[in-house]
C-alpha cells in the first residue's frame, strides 16, 4: 500500500498572525523561529555583542507582538519586526551607554604596524573574522544612528530600498542618501582594511 | 530615480549606488536607465572604483555576519519571550487590582468619615440651661424652645433627627405671651406631661379680658397663657408660631410645651 505523506503546510505570516490574534499562542514559536536570526543579525550589528543583541531581539518580539494593532498589515511582519527590533537595539544601546568606539586610528596603528592591509581575499594576511567584525562594528558605531540603522537594515537584513523606507518611515530618496553617506564614512574608516 | 533626460548626463552617486545594489531592477524604465548608466560608466572608468569599493564593503559585511547564538541561548530567549506577555499582563493586572483596592478602600474611608460628620448625631448630653427667659434671645428667635429654670424637671428626650425639647414644671415658668397664630393649636396640658400631647382650640380655653387698654387679651388654661389670634402685632411671631404649632402636632407623643416668650 502506498503511503502518501503530505508536505508540511507553511503558513504565511499573515495567517500566523491571524491565529495569534485569536489566542493561538503556539504560532508565536513559528514566527520566532522564522525571524529570530534576521532580527539578531540586525541587533548584533547595532549593538556589537551577543547578550545585548539577544535582549534587543526579545524586546523587539515582545513589543512587536504587543502592538500588533499598530501593525495593521500595512507592511509585512518582517519589516514591522525589524523596525521594532532595530529601534529597540538603538534604545538599548543608548540606555546601556554603549562603549564609545575606540579610535579606529589607534586601532589601525596597532594592527597596521604588525600586518599588511588585510582582506578576505588574501588569506595569508587575513584578520581573524572576529577581529574584522570588531573593527567593522567600531566603524559602524561612529555613524549617526539614522545612517547606521539604514545601512544595517539594507546590508545585514538585506532589505530593499523600498523596504528600508517602509521600516523607517522615510522616502526612498532619503534611504539612498543615507546609504551613500554611510558608505562614504565607512570606506574612510575602513580604508586600512580595504583593498580598493 | 527618474530616467535622465538630455545630454550630457551624469548619474548621481546615489543612483550609481542603487545601480550597484540592483535596485534599478524595480524601476519601471530599468532597461533604459541601465543602458544609460553603463554607457556613462564606460566613458568614466574612474567611477568604477567607487562601485568596486561599495561591493567590497558589502562583502566585508557579509563576511562578518554575527554567528548564530547557541541553541541554549535561543532557548532562554524563547522561554522569556513565551512567558513574557502573559507575565506582563499578570503584573499589570495585579498592579491594577492593588491600585483599585487601595483607591476603593480610601474612598470608603472618606465616605464613612463624611457620613459620620454630616449625619445628625444624638447629643451627648444636653447642658443645663439656667437663664432668665426674658433675657434669653434664643428663646425669642427659636420656633420652639422651652426654657427651664432651675433644675431640669422634665425628661430629656433624645431622638436622632428631631429637635429635643426639655419640659419645665409649672411652677418654674410663667407664660407671659404666646404668639397668636399658634393659639389654635396650642400645646397644653398639665405638667409634667405624660403620654400624648393635647392640643387645645380657642373654645376650650378661658379668655381673660385685659385689665386695661395697655394690657393684652390673654387666654389661660391651666398654667399656659396665650393671646387670641390677631391680638398683637407680632406677625412674624405668628408665622413662626404656626410653624411651631405644626411642629408640635407632628410629634404628639412627645411631652412638649410650646412657648414664645417666657418670663420668670
Amino acid at each position: 500500500m502506498a503511503v502518501v505523506t503530505a508536505a508540511p503546510v507553511t503558513l504565511s505570516d499573515s495567517q500566523l498572525l491571524a491565529r495569534f490574534a485569536v489566542g493561538e499562542r503556539s504560532v508565536l514559536e513559528e514566527l520566532f523561529q522564522r525571524y529570530r536570526g534576521l532580527a539578531y543579525r540586525v541587533a548584533y550589528r547595532l549593538l556589537g555583542n551577543e547578550a545585548d543583541a539577544l535582549d534587543a531581539v526579545q524586546e523587539g518580539f515582545i513589543k512587536a507582538l504587543a502592538h500588533l494593532d499598530g501593525f495593521q498589515g500595512r507592511s509585512t511582519f518582517k519589516t514591522w519586526l525589524l523596525r521594532v527590533v532595530s529601534n529597540a537595539a538603538l534604545d538599548l544601546g543608548r540606555q546601556r551607554g554603549r562603549r564609545e568606539a575606540q579610535s579606529l586610528e589607534s586601532l589601525a596603528r596597532s594592527d597596521h604596524e604588525q600586518q599588511e592591509p588585510l582582506t578576505l581575499e588574501d588569506p595569508a594576511h587575513r584578520l581573524h573574522r572576529g577581529d574584522l567584525r570588531q573593527v567593522l562594528d567600531r566603524a559602524l558605531a561612529q555613524l549617526p544612528p539614522a545612517q547606521r540603522q539604514t545601512f544595517v537594515l539594507h546590508a545585514d537584513a538585506e532589505l530593499s530600498y523600498r523596504e528600508v523606507a517602509e521600516v523607517l518611515g522615510i522616502s526612498i530618496g532619503t534611504v539612498m542618501s543615507r546609504l551613500y553617506y554611510a558608505r562614504q564614512k565607512l570606506r574612510a574608516l575602513l580604508q586600512p582594511w580595504m583593498k580598493s | 530615480m527618474n530616467v535622465p533626460q538630455g545630454e550630457p548626463w551624469t548619474p548621481s552617486h546615489e543612483l550609481l549606488a542603487a545601480f550597484a545594489d540592483g535596485e534599478l531592477d524595480r524601476h519601471p524604465q530599468r532597461e533604459l536607465l541601465r543602458r544609460q548608466i553603463e554607457t556613462w560608466l564606460a566613458a568614466h572608468p574612474e567611477a568604477a572604483a567607487a562601485l568596486e569599493a561599495q561591493l567590497e564593503l558589502e562583502r566585508l559585511m557579509a563576511a562578518t555576519v554575527a554567528a548564530e547564538p547557541s541553541p541554549r541561548a535561543w532557548h532562554r530567549v524563547w522561554r522569556r519571550l513565551h512567558g513574557s506577555p502573559r507575565r506582563r499582563w499578570g503584573r499589570w493586572t495585579a498592579a491594577l487590582c492593588l491600585t483599585g483596592a487601595a483607591v476603593a478602600s480610601a474612598a470608603a474611608i472618606v465616605v464613612a468619615l463624611l457620613v459620620e460628620h454630616t449625619a445628625p448625631q444624638p447629643p451627648a448630653e444636653i447642658p443645663l440651661v439656667k437663664a432668665k427667659a426674658a433675657d434669653n434671645a434664643a428663646s425669642r428667635g427659636a420656633a420652639a424652645t422651652v426654657i427651664h429654670t432651675g433644675i431640669v424637671a422634665g425628661a430629656v428626650q433624645r431622638f436622632r433627627g428631631f429637635e429635643v425639647l426639655e419640659v419645665a414644671t409649672a411652677d418654674e415658668i410663667e407664660v407671659v405671651r404666646v404668639a397668636g397664630a399658634d393659639t389654635e393649636t396650642l400645646v397644653a396640658g398639665r405638667l409634667p406631661l405624660v403620654g400624648p400631647m393635647v392640643l387645645i382650640e380657642p373654645h376650650e380655653i378661658d379668655i381673660t379680658p385685659p385689665a386695661n387698654d395697655s394690657a393684652r387679651t390673654e387666654v389661660r388654661k391651666g398654667m399656659l397663657w396665650t393671646p387670641l389670634p390677631g391680638d398683637d402685632d407680632d406677625d412674624q411671631d405668628d408665622a413662626a408660631a404656626q410653624n411651631t404649632a405644626g411642629t408640635a402636632v407632628a410629634f404628639p407623643i412627645f411631652p412638649l410645651v410650646i412657648c414664645r416668650e417666657l418670663r420668670r
